[in-house]
């Protein structure tokens, strides 16, 4: 994820993000992206406000685009009333939410997202969820990085399993069970099967609580 | 932590033996009075340096680091938790005691006041942990303090408490000055029935009554001392026990509710609305973060350590150079460390940095702008107070100004070249947000550079009656000496700023 964002170099190869090479120009590519690392750190002697003021700036939003699109956002995740306080003492729920409004109010082309449910409540969840379906459905390209496999059965259109940093196996959800020969398993089946940690009982047994 | 105390104690220990032993007889009869004078202040000295660090370092931790939640569900209780943090202050700052006991053992040992040191030991370290004890009450307090007054307004809490922190590091500063000192210690070993009634000289008093054999008084203030000890001991653990669980606090800056931008503009001299933006952030982080307001008072107190000699004697600083060599250390010092700890300050935020589209001259704009602006503020009221104090003259004060406005600029890039390579991104414990490395490279590079800048200017006011009144030397005079200078400045400047954009490059390409 952080060699898309052009923070770390590869070792060899190259990606383009909406035909920018991030090697040579990742600030260019970085004006399509939209990012939530899995643990949000945000600014926190700012407020919410402030925070998305840097970033919206930092995306060429002018100041009508960013209260319209991020002042729906807000709302839209309940964080309205807490815009204006400083974020050291939000929850870790409430610093997910603003990442991820940071992350999406400049309507990027490419999301990368970092465990992006973290914390979130059951409402905020199903809202996220359903946002990344229909930006999906417009066209935008959304990387999704979880361990909860339920959540990747449920939104991901693709799914890749990558173990000790090799892919063992890619594809929709119905595929990669049918590789597996577990057609009718959770995809948490599918991966301890796939990554040979079935042993789950015997460790649990191990531990003699 | 064991070795370095080792090494400071044995090393003067060893070198003043051999320099002692060299001295001649009325060298040594001469030195016993301030020998004694010292011993009997080294227990003052030990709490006193001790509140200041822990003012300098221990009280400006964020509250994520300094606030009992990080051990509360733990199973320790605050009485715990006070000695714990208390002795490891204590350890921390062991060099003191080390260094004093390792030169004072020689000299007590050939002045004949061996008698005095043992006592002088246990008392110094006793009056370290007094001080220790004394930050953990202050930290207990300010915790509950802020919480109070945040609850109540937000904005104004945040600028009363930027303000008392300078003025606390201010006054400390002032207490600590040589000349200031000295008085006071004066005062103590001279009244010592005044300073009976103060709690903190206790131990020196312990000691001036060891020194006149009166060993009632000795064992009375020992004992007292040891009190006092237990006393703020018990004093820091029950504040600490009140506020164990410190409330939860929203802070607001706004009351509005609502979510209403700021207007994306340029504040001007050629700043983008990114990198006003960016600038504002930088400034919002000095003066809402605790760890970093301390930095804010550095210059305060870098003009008062210069400023209170000149006071207190100003005989001695006739003539036009004092003036010129503050101004010439406020421009290399103050945009220095400023430019030097604005990466590493970032910690793990800095990662908002990297993925936004931030272009490096937008960062470098952003981020320097607040070292500009305070070490602009801060070389034009030096060089304003100077001529009043010490008169340069109007053409020697403007040419004076020029050349550190033009130093500021190649010290503010030389420090983030450096913030940006070696930067220190812990924040937490006594944080310094950049290298070890980075902080003597920046030091050397800033120092010769000002050295460099300065220099031309320097020769023409040392050179034409500056210091103390002298006749002219070699008659170089201004114009060509400030051309020189300046021409000397726009070059560093350029290669400054090729040495700090590539270090920002580095930086936001990760290469």
């Amino acid at each position: 994820m952080k060699i898309i964002l052009g923070v770390l170099k590869p070792d060899s190869g190259s990606i383009n993000v909406c035909g920018v090479d991030v090697g040579s120009k990742p600030v260019e590519a970085r004006r399509h992206i939209g990012y939530v690392p899995e643990t949000p750190f945000l600014y926190e002697y700012l407020s919410a406000a402030e925070y998305l003021d840097l970033v919206g700036v930092a995306y060429g939003l002018s100041r009508e685009d960013r209260k319209k699109r991020a002042g729906e956002l807000l709302i839209a995740l309940q964080m309205d009333n807490h815009v204006n306080e400083v974020m050291s003492g939000f929850s870790q729920g409430m610093r997910q939410k603003i990442a991820l409004i940071s992350a999406l109010m400049h309507r990027p082309k490419v999301l990368i997202l970092d465990e992006p449910l973290n914390g979130l409540d059951p409402r905020s969840a199903r809202i996220v969820k359903e946002i990344l379906h229909r930006l999906a459905g417009d066209g935008v390209s959304i990387l999704f990085s979880t361990h909860v496999l339920e959540i990747a059965d449920a939104i991901c259109s693709k799914i890749t399993i990558i173990n000790e940093g090799s892919i063992i196996a890619e594809g929709t959800s119905q595929e990669i069970k049918a590789m597996a020969g577990l057609k009718s398993s959770s995809l948490e089946d599918v991966f301890l099967k796939l990554t040979g940690s079935e042993d789950t009982v015997q460790v649990v047994e191990a531990l003699r609580l | 932590m064991l070795f370095i105390d080792i090494v400071l104690f044995a090393a003067p220990a060893i070198l003043l033996q051999y320099v002692v032993g060299a001295l001649s007889p009325s060298i040594i009869a001469a030195l016993v009075p301030l020998v004694l004078q010292a011993m009997i202040s080294l227990p003052v000295l030990m709490t006193s340096a001790m509140i200041v660090s822990g003012l300098m370092f221990e009280l400006g931790q964020g509250s994520a680091i300094s606030s009992s939640e990080a051990v509360n569900w733990l199973p320790v209780s605050p009485r715990e938790y006070v000695a714990a943090s208390a002795l490891s202050t204590s350890s921390l700052y062991s060099a003191f005691p080390a260094l004093a006991a390792g030169i004072t053992l020689p000299l007590t040992a050939k002045l004949g006041l061996f008698y005095l040191w043992p006592v002088a030991m246990v008392l110094s370290t006793l009056s370290l942990l007094l001080g220790a004890l004394i930050v953990e009450v202050l930290k207990a307090i300010m915790n509950r303090v802020s919480s109070t007054v945040y609850k109540r307004s937000s904005r104004f809490a945040m600028a009363t408490r930027l303000v008392a922190l300078i003025l606390l590091f201010s006054l400390v500063q002032i207490a600590f000055q040589p000349y200031f000192l000295y008085w006071v210690l004066g005062i103590i070993v001279s009244g010592i029935e005044v300073a009976q009634i103060i709690p903190l000289v206790w131990p020196s008093v312990a000691l001036i009554s060891l020194s006149r054999y009166d060993l009632f008084q000795v064992t009375l203030y020992s004992t007292l001392s040891f009190l006092l000890v237990f006393a703020v001991y018990e004093t820091a653990s029950q504040l600490r026990r009140r506020y164990w669980s410190p409330v939860p606090i929203s802070i607001s800056i706004d009351d509005s509710g609502e979510y209403i931008p700021q207007a994306s503009t340029s504040i001007g001299f050629g700043l983008s609305p990114l990198t006003s933006a960016l600038a504002m952030k930088e400034f919002r982080a000095l003066l809402r973060r605790k760890d970093l307001s301390r930095f804010i008072a550095i210059p305060v107190v870098v003009v008062i350590s210069f400023l209170v000699p000149m006071v207190a004697a100003p005989g001695d600083m006739s003539g036009r150079a004092p003036g010129f060599f503050l101004a010439a250390f406020i421009p290399f010092i103050v945009p220095l460390m400023f430019s030097t700890i604005t990466i590493g300050q970032e910690g793990n935020s800095v990662m908002n940095l990297l993925s936004l589209p931030i272009k490096p001259s937008d960062l470098i704009k952003g981020k320097l702008a607040p070292a500009w602006l305070i070490s602009g503020l801060a070389t034009l009221g030096v060089i304003a107070g100077m001529e009043i104090m010490a008169p340069m003259g109007l053409s020697d004060a403007l040419a004076t100004m020029v050349v550190s406005a033009m130093t500021i600029i190649i010290n503010s890039f030389i420090g983030l070249g450096v913030g940006a390579r070696w930067p220190d991104y812990t924040v937490g414990s006594r944080s310094r947000y950049v290298t070890m490395k980075g902080f003597i490279i920046g030091f050397i590079l800033s120092g010769f550079s000002t050295l460099v800048v300065f220099a031309p200017l320097g020769l023409h006011i040392v050179t034409s009656g500056g210091v103390r009144g002298q006749a002219p030397v070699t008659g170089l005079d201004l114009l060509p000496m400030l051309a020189t200078s300046i021409f000397l400045g726009v070059v560093l400047i350029i290669l400054s700023y090729i040495f700090c954009k590539r270090g920002v490059e580095r930086l936001l390409s990760n290469t």
